[in-house]
């Protein structure tokens, strides 16, 4: 599974974002703007969260956040929501044990998604 | 614009007062004094439950026995509230999030910090002198980022001539404006949208009228270096009350008096005496300086809002853990309901989409709700601050009406929380929180003795029936020693803050409070309104006084039926009248301070400077 995600961010610039809701860009901003989910190298931030879709579910790399906080908890909230709204799945991989943890702790564990 | 004239404008100079130092020896002194009025209290009721009844009357002496231990159980409540202080201490400015929250292989950077203004209908230049001054905050580390947003829920963002413009207000002093296409949930709406688009680990909450000192942001974020503080509570200092006049003003006033003798003799009569000062008993010292100020001790000082400081990562804790308890507790119903999978996977679908991520609770008393739910929160076990020094002014309600809808939201929105969701049987809060809550809650019941102490010595003057067997030696000896040691632990517990406006004002208040308890308990929903602040006299404030005019009405009908009675030699207690007549003169003042500021206005130039 996560060879095929691998894949398909790489091929990220002929995918698109799964739909213009306000949430998934705000992830966006908040990532690299706001640091709420925190990335480490700079550098990294463009291919690290990259949203895209395929076949109906839409994949968000985690490999590079070691790190995420309430608030940004509530953005995925918000991109959970949006992707609901347009019908399409959502799924996070490459999530490591420490954010995976928190989810759990929080509850949300049981409706998003994330390996 | 910026130097407009207010009416408060003339108060700018006034300084703050001087927080109450922390006294070891008086606090001893309280817990003994509080002990012993407990004991002498509990020994009073239980002579007056088992021996003071008079059976010719039960159910008046019941009535009033009832209110006595009820009122009781208040004072119970403050000798626990009072029962210590334990001020923070107190330390450096915040420079780097490693100092308030663990990094976990972050790199560190210096902290963001956020100011919001929340607005609605406000006056835009009043708007501005929050913004000037909150510009003037200092830090005293330029690499820390101190942001201002004006969050404007009344969108005057130039779209609607009719309204003043906000945005152009925001702009022209060069801070963010932030706005909503709707008003949903109100000031914690507001601060919802506010916190979706901004970044700040720590943020300020200011009002409208909340013009903040320099030093605001230096004295209170080094609270957070303790990683459980969750919010910083300053108190909130209203720098406008009303000035004291001289009665002989007063007087000439009301009365239009012209004749220069008169007046000059009223002057050397009635000159000295000063009345009307902070007449509408908007003073909150007694609450931020002695009632919050030692819930620190007991980790349970409640948010009031403007003039407070918060951790993000609490608030946003609390949103999120809020919102997945919403759709777990929907997927265990549906469990238990056998629903198929697909079912359940449908709905809990539609509630994800429909339940919002919300900081701050959507309820007409947002802030108190929000703090106890944040320390109900177990796996956090978040901490609260009141700070004892001012770092804000702010400005008070200018007229009866608008201060009776501001308390009257306060008592309903206490009162929704009381019948909803219970802080006595909310899992998490801890013995003494738990207690803390029900105080503030019990307090808005208070109606229902104050009520029965009100009539009482009425219901004596037209029955003449006493509601104790006898006023003698018995009585006052149970009665007057739990009096003296009551008012004696109030005063220590107090120290140093003038309770009169209080008293009077806990004694007035009994009618909307009753009222929004009927409200409550009828289940109408709580509404939420913005406090007007500004210089008004409405036409309203006669109503909010009907029933003590009644009461002081039927309090003089009565003493002159019971005086004919004295004289006629008809009256079958004149020690009882002696006793209810002077319980009456309490209650008058108390009542009497209300109908005085329904009809306060302020005087255009003081009369006797004319002389």
């Amino acid at each position: 599974m996560e060879t095929k995600v691998e894949n398909i961010v790489d091929q990220k610039d002929k995918l698109q974002f799964a739909t213009n809701e306000p949430g998934l860009f705000l992830l966006n901003e908040q990532v690299y703007d706001h640091g709420s989910i925190q990335i480490n190298d700079e550098e990294e931030k463009e291919k690290a969260l990259a949203g895209v879709l395929c076949q109906g579910v839409q994949y968000y790399d985690f490999k590079n956040v070691p790190y995420i906080n309430n608030n940004g908890l509530a953005s995925l909230i918000r991109i959970l929501k949006a992707s609901l709204k347009n019908g399409i799945k959502l799924r996070f991989v490459n999530v490591n044990k420490r954010i995976q943890m928190k989810i759990k702790t929080m509850g949300l564990d049981k409706f998003i998604n994330c390996s | 614009m910026a130097g407009k004239e207010f009416y408060f404008s003339k108060f700018d100079d006034r300084l703050p007062y001087k927080a109450i130092p922390d006294n070891k020896f008086r606090t001893w002194l309280f817990q003994f004094s509080g002990i012993v009025t407990i004991a002498l209290g509990i020994a009073y009721l239980n002579w007056r439950w088992r021996y003071s009844f008079n059976y010719d009357v039960l159910w008046f002496s019941l009535l009033l026995v009832i209110a006595e231990t009820l009122s009781f159980v208040s004072t119970i409540l403050l000798v626990f509230n009072f029962w210590a202080n334990k001020d923070p201490e107190k330390t450096p400015p915040v420079h780097f999030l490693s100092e308030i929250e663990d990094l976990e292989g972050r790199p560190d950077r210096p902290i963001k910090i956020d100011i919001f203004i929340a607005t609605y209908n406000e006056e835009v230049e009043l708007v501005r002198l929050s913004i000037i001054d909150a510009k003037k905050i200092k830090y005293p580390y330029p690499d820390v980022e101190v942001k201002i947003y004006v969050l404007d829920d009344g969108r005057r963002d130039g779209r609607n001539p009719a309204k003043e413009n906000m945005k152009k207000v925001a702009e022209e002093e060069g801070v963010n404006y932030l706005i909503r296409e709707h008003n949903e949930g109100y000031k914690a709406g507001n601060l919802k949208n506010a916190l979706e688009h901004t970044d700040g680990d720590l943020f300020a909450i200011l009002d409208a009228d909340t013009r903040a000192f320099p030093d605001f942001l230096n004295n209170t974020t080094g609270y957070f270096k303790r990683k459980k503080v969750a919010w910083v509570q300053t108190p909130q200092w209203f720098y406008d009350t009303t000035e004291a006049e001289k009665l002989s003003d007063v007087i000439i006033s009301n009365l239009n008096i012209k004749n220069k003798p008169i007046s000059r003799f009223l002057d050397f009569a009635f000159g000295k005496i000063m009345v009307n000062e902070d007449i509408y008993g908007n003073d909150p010292r007694l609450f931020y300086d002695a009632i919050l100020r030692k819930r620190n001790f007991h980790n349970a000082a409640f948010c009031c809002g403007a003039a407070s400081v918060h951790r993000r990562e609490a608030i946003m804790s609390l949103a999120v853990k809020d919102f997945s308890e919403e759709i777990l507790k929907l997927e265990e119903d549906l469990k238990s309901q056998h629903k198929s999978k697909k079912e359940i996977k449908q709905q809990t679908d539609q509630l994800i989409l429909n339940q919002d991520v919300i900081p701050f609770k959507f309820h007409a008393s947002e802030d108190i709700y929000t703090s106890i739910m944040l320390h109900a929160d177990r796996e956090n076990r978040w901490e609260s601050i009141q700070h004892a020094d001012i770092e804000c002014k702010m400005l008070s309600t200018q007229d009866l009406d608008s201060w009776i809808k501001q308390h009257k939201r306060y008592a309903e929105g206490s009162l929704d929380i009381a019948l909803k969701d219970n802080p006595v049987f909310k899992n998490g809060l801890t013995f003494s929180q738990k207690i803390c809550y029900f105080n503030t809650i019990w307090s808005y019941f208070a109606p229902l003795w104050i009520l029965i102490f009100l009539i009482s010595p009425i219901i004596f003057f037209f029955t003449l029936n006493l509601p104790v067997r006898a006023y003698s030696f018995d009585f006052f000896k149970h009665f007057l020693p739990f009096q003296f040691m009551n008012t004696l632990t109030i005063t220590l517990g107090c120290w140093g803050i003038s309770t009169k406006r209080g008293d009077q004002y806990y004694i007035s208040s009994f009618w909307f409070m009753l009222m929004s308890l009927i409200s409550v308990i009828r289940g109408k929903k709580v509404e939420f309104n913005v406090t007007r602040k500004d210089l008004q006299f409405s036409n309203n404030n006669l109503k909010h006084v009907i029933p003590h005019m009644v009461i002081i009405a039927l309090i003089f009908l009565g003493i002159f039926y019971n005086i004919i009675l004295i004289l006629t030699d008809h009256h079958p207690s004149p020690s009882g009248f002696a006793a209810n007549a002077f319980w009456c003169i309490f209650n008058i003042i108390s009542l009497s301070i209300m109908i005085r500021a329904a009809f306060w206005k302020p005087l255009n130039k003081p009369a006797t400077e004319q002389l």
